[in-house]
């Protein structure tokens, strides 16, 4: 019984490996090929009026933009597989140089605005399953129908509005304060200046991840809060549930070591999928709160319209979701016999 | 009977008590702008990059203003100043009578930031490797030292160069960043040896941060984000007044509006649009600085294109424009009319234009153009006129649409506008289908021959395809005119020549502004365009 298990999770494992290939190289033709249909060529589209024909050729032949479509494809698919996702236009730097910088402050907001996402959605949704049909309940509702309607850029713009300029409670925008960056050992500021004790840095830290982390933790916990209602309700119908109040179980022990639990099972497995509609959140997040991560680096790209910068950190994030998208599948695989194919 | 809940009213509470705790951190990390010491500056921006700050290439504002304020030149501009005064050199120039050789005694004891000693060998090296860069690379801004022919370290204090052709704006020149002086030890795998093309040429740039003698090092480089800079301690001059320097880049003026109304930077400078500028003057706890601007806007005619090929169409627009509403509706101020293609900056300015076209608007010279023209009173004349919507800032479509107003509103003119993004308006103006459009000019060195040469001739810029024989002569005479009382009648010559041919019509001269926290002193905006880092101070 255990070996047919241990071989069917193999299976799982395997076909869902093989589905990445195909997966990955749909994305990179997509990116590739969107990228090359758009007018103009891309340094003439970057640099413009600003560099001769002389030097807007020496630009192409070094980034091989004057080799055949089919040969630039192969070159592209290839420095993908090692790791190189071109050089900048604008910066003349490697985007993988871009990346190392910059991805450290994209993960930060993204995990801590999955925190507040998941505090938001899992505490919302819950109280308004344990309080159906109450005042409690439709507030939650609305509120989480709202979080979920409106514009990422535009919710951020209010709390902008109201909690920094308005209040001046928080910064505008930014990472930390000036001249207080703790030393680097992760890249994440509030890891880092916990580990080095430098709670200046912290407490800065901390100001200026507030709202954007705010900002994208709601939006996506807009979705948390129906989805948690609803495995909440059928879960606290359940006859396991009934079964425990029957028995005479406190009903703060019946909601949370029983119905809240079991409630969560597919919660995780969504929080997992939400990864992808974060990172393309944190962009328009970056953007409004100035916040330099990786999607404010594409943002400046696309206004560069550096086409080569644009290209690589796509495809940059289209590996990545995959990636992540991969290991929870298999993680959910591992954890949930049930998934097979 | 159920076991006590928590009620929705306790819940309710607790996330209250949570929200005022959250905000309650506000005044237990509320810093000063800048967060660290009272005295350091962090200062907002929107330029960004546009090369490297290696000043044998940088050629953008943003990267002359880290060079200059990293390295040093010969000479330099003190505050206000129209002509250059000595920095590293010891005193101006000995100029030997043809104009050709200048002979420069340097300072001694001076040190690079990174402990070598500045002489004359450093200074050969520089600019030598500036002009090299030039040669190659048409973009890098070491082609205005294209005209020295030779430099001899005559001594460790003296140095001897030696020009192709009298350039009585060659100590202007020398006074840009592009010949500033670095150290030869940080920047010995930076030169060409020669046998460098295309990309190979690019790559000899020092990109990563810029070794001179000036009073600021910078220390922190992060792409699209921010500099830091630190006050040289080895400094041979006056120290400067702030230890530390943050600019922080912004894509949107918006967003910069915002940080600077919420203390996070403490100067703007470069660029707020004039209403967010506007907000700042009467706010309490700002200011707005205002210094005269080098930057011109003008129109151009493709003298090529029919009807423009005609000197008295391009007159009849010249007399119908009416820059006051330009700058008063859309600049708000921010911005002043100009009358000659050199601003009132210099003291040649001549208004040549409004001498010869009147103030704007003057119907009876507009009628009397186009009828010299060949066109039948009262038909009305075809402007097909372009402009880029975002590269001179989000005004632009206004100042089309008022230009295109101010022509309407004689009568004659029927003004189509339309609009293309920057790299497709370039290609389109190079391919001479731009029949009118409008551009603007920032000087690379203080001299009106910089706001001449470009204009008329091809190999430098001439956006109107003009190419006039007896343009250039005139362009040519002045450069190599020693004599500042000749000079000037020819300049002005010039002036009237270019005005009376009008394939440009000035609009308006850009002015420069800042808007910081009263607590910051030291802003000096002037014409050269060297934003001082080392005068800027902060009250605590």
């Amino acid at each position: 019984m255990a070996r047919g298990s241990g071989g069917s999770l193999a299976r799982y494992f395997m076909a869902r490996l093989a589905l990445v290939v195909p997966m990955l190289l749909i994305l990179l033709t997509a990116t590739f090929l969107l990228l090359r249909v758009a007018p103009g060529d891309p340094v003439t589209a970057t640099l413009g009026d600003r560099v001769s024909e002389a030097r807007a050729d020496a630009i192409r032949r070094s980034l091989g933009l004057n080799r055949p479509l089919w040969r630039q494809y192969v070159d592209y698919l290839g420095r993908v597989v090692h790791g190189d996702f071109g050089r900048a236009i604008t910066t003349n730097r490697p985007i993988r140089s871009t990346i190392a910088e910059r991805f450290p402050a994209t993960l930060e907001l993204t995990l801590a605005a999955l925190i507040v996402a998941v505090i938001v959605g899992v505490g919302i949704g819950a109280l308004s399953a344990r309080y159906r049909d109450t005042t409690l309940d439709i507030g939650g509702r609305i509120f989480g129908i709202l979080l979920y309607a409106a514009p990422i850029f535009w919710l951020g713009i209010m709390l902008q509005l109201l909690f920094a300029v308005k209040l001046g409670w928080f910064p505008t925008g930014g990472r930390i304060a000036p001249f207080t960056e703790p030393r680097s050992i992760t890249g994440l500021y509030t890891v880092d200046a916990l580990l080095t004790r430098n709670w200046g840095s912290l407490t800065s830290s901390v100001r200026y991840l507030t709202l954007p982390a705010l900002t994208l933790g709601l939006a996506i916990g807009g979705i948390f809060i129906r989805l948690v209602r609803v495995n909440m309700i059928q879960t606290l119908k359940a006859d396991y549930v009934e079964a425990a109040r029957a028995r005479g179980v406190p009903e703060r022990l019946v909601l949370f070591r029983h119905a809240f639990r079991n409630a969560l099972v597919p919660v995780v497995t969504i929080v997992g999928l939400q990864f992808a509609l974060l990172l393309s959140g944190a962009v328009l997040t970056e953007t409004t709160f100035t916040w330099p991560g990786i999607g404010l680096s594409l943002f400046q790209f696309l206004q560069d319209r550096d086409y080569i910068g644009v290209q690589g950190l796509v495809t940059f994030y289209a590996v990545f979701v995959v990636v992540v998208s991969l290991l929870i599948d298999l993680a959910s695989a591992w954890v949930d016999p049930r998934i097979r194919y | 009977m159920r076991p006590s809940n928590p009620s929705p009213l306790r819940i309710f509470g607790v996330l209250g008590a949570l929200l005022l705790i959250l905000t309650a951190c506000k005044s237990s990390t509320s810093t000063t702008a800048g967060g660290g010491p009272a005295q350091n500056i962090v200062i907002g921006t929107t330029d960004s990059l546009q090369n490297s700050f290696d000043p044998a290439e940088a050629y953008d504002y943003f990267g002359t203003e880290v060079a200059f304020n990293t390295a040093e030149t010969l000479v330099t501009y003190a505050p206000n100043a129209t002509k250059p005064s000595p920095l590293l050199a010891a005193a101006l120039p000995d100029v030997s009578a043809d104009g050709l050789t200048y002979t420069f005694q340097l300072r001694s004891g001076v040190k690079f930031q990174d402990g070598t000693d500045m002489d004359a060998a450093a200074v050969k090296f520089s600019l030598q490797r500036a002009r090299a860069f030039g040669d190659k690379d048409a973009e890098a801004a070491g082609f205005l030292l294209s005209g020295i022919k030779d430099i001899t370290a005559a001594a460790p204090t003296k140095v001897v160069i030696t020009l192709s052709a009298p350039d009585v704006a060659f100590l202007s020149k020398l006074a840009y960043s592009v010949a500033s002086i670095l150290s030869p030890t940080a920047y010995k795998n930076n030169v060409l040896s020669g046998t460098e093309t295309g990309a190979g040429v690019v790559a000899k740039y020092k990109t990563d941060t810029v070794v001179g003698t000036g009073p600021y090092k910078l220390v922190s480089y992060k792409e699209k984000q921010s500099l830091e800079f630190q006050a040289n301690p080895t400094y041979w001059g006056t120290k400067p007044k702030t230890p530390k320097i943050l600019v922080r880049l912004f894509d949107k003026s918006s967003a910069l509006k915002l940080a600077l109304q919420n203390h996070e930077v403490d100067t703007a400078f470069r660029s707020l649009q004039p209403d967010e500028l506007a907000s700042f003057r009467s706010a309490a706890g700002f200011q707005v600085i205002e210094g005269q601007g080098p930057g011109i806007r003008y129109i151009v005619f493709n003298v090529n294109t029919p009807p423009w090929n005609n000197p008295n169409m391009r007159k009849a627009v010249a007399a119908a424009l009416d820059r006051t509403p330009v700058v008063n509706e859309v600049l708000k101020g921010t911005g002043k009319p100009l009358d000659s293609m050199i601003p009132p900056t210099f003291p040649t300015h001549d208004p040549a234009w409004t001498s010869l076209y009147g103030a704007g608007g003057d119907i009876t010279k507009v009628n009397a153009f186009l009828t010299a023209a060949g066109v039948p009173a009262g038909q009305k004349v075809n402007v097909d006129f372009w402009f880029s919507p975002t590269h001179y800032g989000d005004t632009e479509a206004s100042v089309a649409q008022v230009i295109a107003r101010t022509l309407e509103a004689t009568g004659r003119f029927t003004v189509k506008i339309s609009n293309v993004e920057w790299a497709e308006y370039g290609q389109k103006r190079k391919a001479g289908e731009l029949p009118v459009f409008l551009m603007g000019w920032y000087p690379d060195y203080l001299d009106e021959d910089d706001y001449l040469a470009p204009f008329a001739d091809p190999k430098i810029f001439d956006p109107a395809k003009w190419n006039d024989p007896q343009m250039l002569s005139l362009v040519a005479a002045q450069a190599k005119e020693l004599d500042v009382t000749k000079r000037a009648v020819i300049i002005k010559q010039a002036q009237s020549y270019m005005a009376d041919q009008a394939p440009y019509v000035p609009v308006f001269q850009i002015s420069q502004f800042a808007a910081t926290s009263d607590k910051v002193s030291g802003i000096v905006l002037d014409p050269i365009q060297i934003f001082r880092y080392w005068l800027l101070e902060k009250k605590a």
